[in-house]
């Protein structure tokens, strides 16, 4: 546990957050709904969850408080201030800052009942934040009509920008718009989700657990990053789809600088092989490629599937290497309408040894040294 | 070494996607042969009643085609090829692969171009073209079939596809059988064919002195304890002459296939543009030929039909041993197959015994959906268990046996089909044997999601063997060879693929040898000395 905690007596909640709709905040929590598992960080800036699979590959979602009409952080002991800063937007690269994380309060919960209990509310296609251009939407939030608009586009890959356009003839956009409000109380309680929605309130109570005690982020090296490469994430899905095929144990992906292809993804099956070609002069696919040195990875094609979700919301995708052969995927999520402030999705994957068919190798002693510097990446990427 | 390089265009890969998915249907492999001129896709089923045959023409069909065969195979390539085709089969190149491999690439390439250019921009899929080259290097183990598919914006997808040795099973088919033919605009008939329930299995057709053409779907019993597996359901459609385009029919000409065959293969004709299918067939017993071509794809489909029962009562098990025995012997080796067949034919007339009383009963059965025939019901209902039990051993169906409902209600189904078509009606004794018939033609019902239903077609697999046509003889024995070899050499390959050849070349080894039970001993005896 990192923060003290809050006597039984607990003056009020460390953190409360409103939002009138759970339907973007469950299809981001379902991008990483793999696990059962997942790891709850609150901080000013953002609350994060992350989910880890073999110790291998790490997933976070932040939900940065602009998707929330409302989101208040009092750390239960000092900075009442940090509180108040939250107030005004901090910038989306500090939003999604993973590693600044000293004060935050942490705790595990089951996101597989957290998804049900938003699916409760939101996740049925209705759309109770007026999305449907109409601005119906009277809720007291600051960034309100930001995260409306895409909430009843129907999952998919071909969701992509052009596709934000929200269904004007939903059928429940006539709904009274609901609340949907997080409450956590501090250490040792549970993280309440009450929902209200025509004066019908659920209140889902989600015990929350002690966090294990390593549960750091697989480190990223940004010093020797060995290539980064942006490209639209629907082309990353349908060739991880064509993989998939395959049914492969490993995911062979290669870049490299200069010869063609620049950047390649790989899979043997049991029947056939294939391999996925990407040029990098095709702008329209691939918007930045810079390779410093050449890079071939091995991954195991189970663990990297588990990201295809989000590259099937996402518009964009920043793949990054480090020399350790640790492979960063950020996908960028449109949650609202152009322009708003895009959320990101991260997924880390160790490598696979060079010969062995199963990963854990040295690579693993998970020591979260990372720094900041993130947010330069994250900065680019949003443009 | 032989040179294969074809190209394909978007529409012709979308093209050969329907005819993989049609082959599909039939089989789990599919067996390539490139000739100079054309590339032919061949499928046998498991039970080896359904032949399928779909010919690529290089020049039509491709945008390019050209193969340059193995000049060090010429020599020796008169080993395996058929007599009839030897010579223009010399130097082919045949390779054997897995239909699943082949699908998912070339599943959905054909994308028209979109109209909104900033949707085309974020578009996945379609491509450009489709490049399919052999790649043989047989000393370095890199044998592989590589596709290339050119994609827009610049995406390369390559699949290197493993494929085998195989020999080539031709379906033969005598020009003498075909007295009857028809033919029809496979839109026409493909507007039918959904009427044609799920679960039924055999698809009679008719032809009356009216006219008309009967298309008749109906079910097999198939008892498995209290439970049934198949319900019975029949469908029949009169169509008129007027929508045939051609009808030469024998009056009173009745044949059975599998309604799941016959329905895929509307299927994929109905996904060409008017064509025409063309089925020309002779005595129930002899295969079905249906043909058409569009575009340089020519699509030949040959299917067992059922063997109609004979008119007398006690005579009835014999003519189907008659023939198996008949089609067995000419394999060469058959003469453990004909032991098997005279069993059978023992075992269904044992079945038929006590179902003699019956038969008045259900002659004026000729209402379609008449359920309520009771009596007939418990009289029959022994014999099903009496067939089932020697074939499938420990499912041993007998204390059921008392199920009357379940049994009259499928057998009735069987019976009435006969009688609604052409068929003449027939005794009850016959249904039996119909239904032991029915399981020698076992290939056909050919459910693949039947689990159980497939432990019996299993056991059964040896008749269909024997069903083909005499002339594959001295040539199933090299590809069984060809198989075991296979197996034995690949090591490497895929579980999946072993599983199958070897469970192909038990089924074939059990078609002209012996017994279930020693299928792989006698297999592994031959090949091992």
């Amino acid at each position: 546990m990192t923060q003290n905690p809050t006597p039984s007596a607990t003056p009020g909640p460390i953190f409360s957050a409103i939002s009138s709709s759970t339907r973007h905040i469950y299809d981001l929590l379902k991008c990483i709904g793999f696990m059962p598992i997942a790891s709850v960080s609150i901080s000013a800036d953002n609350i994060r969850f992350s989910v880890e699979d073999s110790h291998s590959m790490q997933a976070n979602v932040c939900l940065t408080p602009d998707l929330f009409s409302s989101y208040n952080y009092t750390p239960s002991t000092i900075h009442p201030e940090s509180a108040a800063a939250a107030a005004v937007p901090p910038s989306s690269a500090e939003q999604f800052n993973l590693e600044s994380e000293e004060n935050n309060e942490k705790f595990q919960i089951s996101l597989s009942a957290l998804l049900e209990c938003l699916q409760i509310f939101g996740a049925d296609g209705s759309n109770n934040s007026g999305g449907g251009g109409g601005g119906n939407n009277n809720n007291n939030r600051h960034g309100g009509t930001s995260i409306s608009g895409r909430e009843n586009v129907p999952f998919g890959r071909q969701q992509g920008p052009f596709f934000g356009n929200p269904n004007l003839f939903e059928q429940n956009s006539l709904r009274l718009p609901g609340t949907c409000r997080f409450v956590y109380q501090g250490n040792g309680f549970p993280l309440s989700i009450i929902l209200e929605d025509s004066g019908v309130t659920t209140t889902c109570h989600l015990t929350t657990f002690i966090p294990q005690s390593s549960t750091d982020l697989i480190p990223f090296n940004r010093t020797t990053l060995t290539h980064k490469i942006i490209l639209k994430s629907a082309f990353l899905h349908d060739a991880l789809l064509e993989l998939d095929h395959l049914s492969p144990e490993t995911l062979i992906y290669s870049v490299s600088p200069h010869k063609r292809p620049n950047f390649s993804l790989s899979a043997t099956g049991i029947l056939s092989s294939a391999t996925i070609d990407f040029s990098s002069n095709n702008k329209i696919v691939m918007e930045t490629f810079l390779v410093h040195e050449g890079f071939v990875g091995r991954y195991k094609f189970g663990l990297v599937r588990k990201a295809m979700r989000a590259m099937g919301v996402a518009s964009k995708v920043s793949l990054r290497g480090d020399g350790d052969g640790v492979l960063s995927m950020q996908y960028l999520v449109e949650v609202g309408e152009k322009g708003a402030p895009p959320t990101f999705i991260d997924f880390r994957f160790l490598p696979l040894n060079h010969e062995d068919d199963y990963e854990d190798e040295e690579g693993e002693g998970y020591s979260g040294m990372d720094g900041a510097g993130e947010d330069d990446d994250e900065d680019e990427m949003m443009e | 070494m032989s040179t294969l390089q074809i190209i394909l265009n978007p529409l012709a890969v979308d093209r050969l996607h329907e005819a993989l998915t049609c082959l599909s249907k039939f089989g789990d492999s599919v067996t390539l042969e490139a000739r100079r001129n054309k590339l032919n896709l061949r499928t046998l089923n498991p039970t080896h009643s359904a032949h399928i045959l779909i010919c690529l023409a290089g020049d039509t069909f491709c945008d390019s085609y050209n193969f340059v065969p193995d000049p060090t195979k010429l020599s020796f390539g008169s080993n395996g090829g058929s007599q009839v085709s030897q010579r223009s089969e010399e130097g082919a190149f045949k390779c054997k692969m897995n239909v699943k491999a082949l699908l998912p690439v070339f599943r959905g390439r054909y994308v028209q171009e979109p109209i909104n250019k900033e949707r085309d921009e974020n578009m996945v899929g379609g491509i450009d073209k489709c490049e399919i080259v052999l790649q043989e290097k047989p000393n370095k183990g890199q044998c592989r079939l590589v596709v290339k598919l050119f994609c827009r914006q610049g995406i390369m997808k390559t699949f290197r596809l493993q494929y085998e040795e195989a020999d080539i099973i031709h379906a033969s088919f005598l020009k003498e059988w075909g007295v009857n033919k028809w033919a029809i605009r496979a839109g026409e008939l493909k507007k039918w064919m959904e009427h044609f329930g799920p679960k039924t299995e055999h698809l009679e057709i008719a032809a009356d002195e009216e006219e008309r053409v009967n298309f008749t779907s109906y079910t097999l019993k198939i008892i498995d304890g209290a439970h049934i597996l198949k319900t019975p359901l029949q469908t029949s459609i009169e169509l008129d002459l007027i929508e045939f385009n051609e009808f030469q029919v024998a009056t009173d000409t009745s044949i059975a296939v599998s309604v799941k065959d016959f329905k895929s293969i509307v299927t994929h004709a109905g996904t060409l543009e008017h064509v025409q299918i063309q089925a020309v067939y002779g005595e129930p017993g002899q295969p079905m030929q249906i043909t058409y071509d569009q575009n340089g794809m020519f699509c030949e489909f040959t299917l067992m039909t059922r063997k109609k029962g004979a008119a007398g009562p006690a005579g009835k098990a014999e003519p189907v041993a008659k023939i198996m025995s008949h089609r067995s012997a000419i394999p060469g080796s058959g003469s453990g197959s004909v032991v098997r067949t005279r069993e059978q034919s023992v075992v269904s007339r044992k079945s038929v015994t006590p179902a003699g009383p019956p038969t008045a009963s259900i002659q004026p059965m000729v209402g379609l959906r008449d359920t309520s025939r009771p009596e007939s019901v418990q009289i029959e209902m022994p014999p099903p268990p009496l067939r089932v039990t020697p074939l499938v051993g420990s499912m041993s169906v007998v204390p059921n046996s008392k199920d009357s409902p379940l049994i009259s209600g499928t057998r009735q189904s069987s019976f009435t089909a006969g009688l609604r078509g052409s068929l003449q009606p027939r005794q009850s004794q016959s249904l039996f044997i119909m239904d032991e018939d029915d399981d020698v033609f076992g290939p056909s019902p050919a459910p693949a999601g039947d689990e159980q239903f497939e432990a019996l077609l299993d056991d059964l697999d040896d008749e269909d063997v024997l069903g083909w046509d005499a002339s594959l003889g001295s040539e199933r024995v090299s590809f069984v060879e060809l198989q075991e070899r296979a197996v034995n050499a690949d090591k490497g390959k895929t579980v999946v693929t072993k599983e199958k050849e070897q469970r192909g070349g038990r089924v074939e080894e059990s078609g002209s040898y012996v017994e279930a039970t020693q299928r792989k001993n006698v297999v592994k005896g031959l090949f091992d000395d």
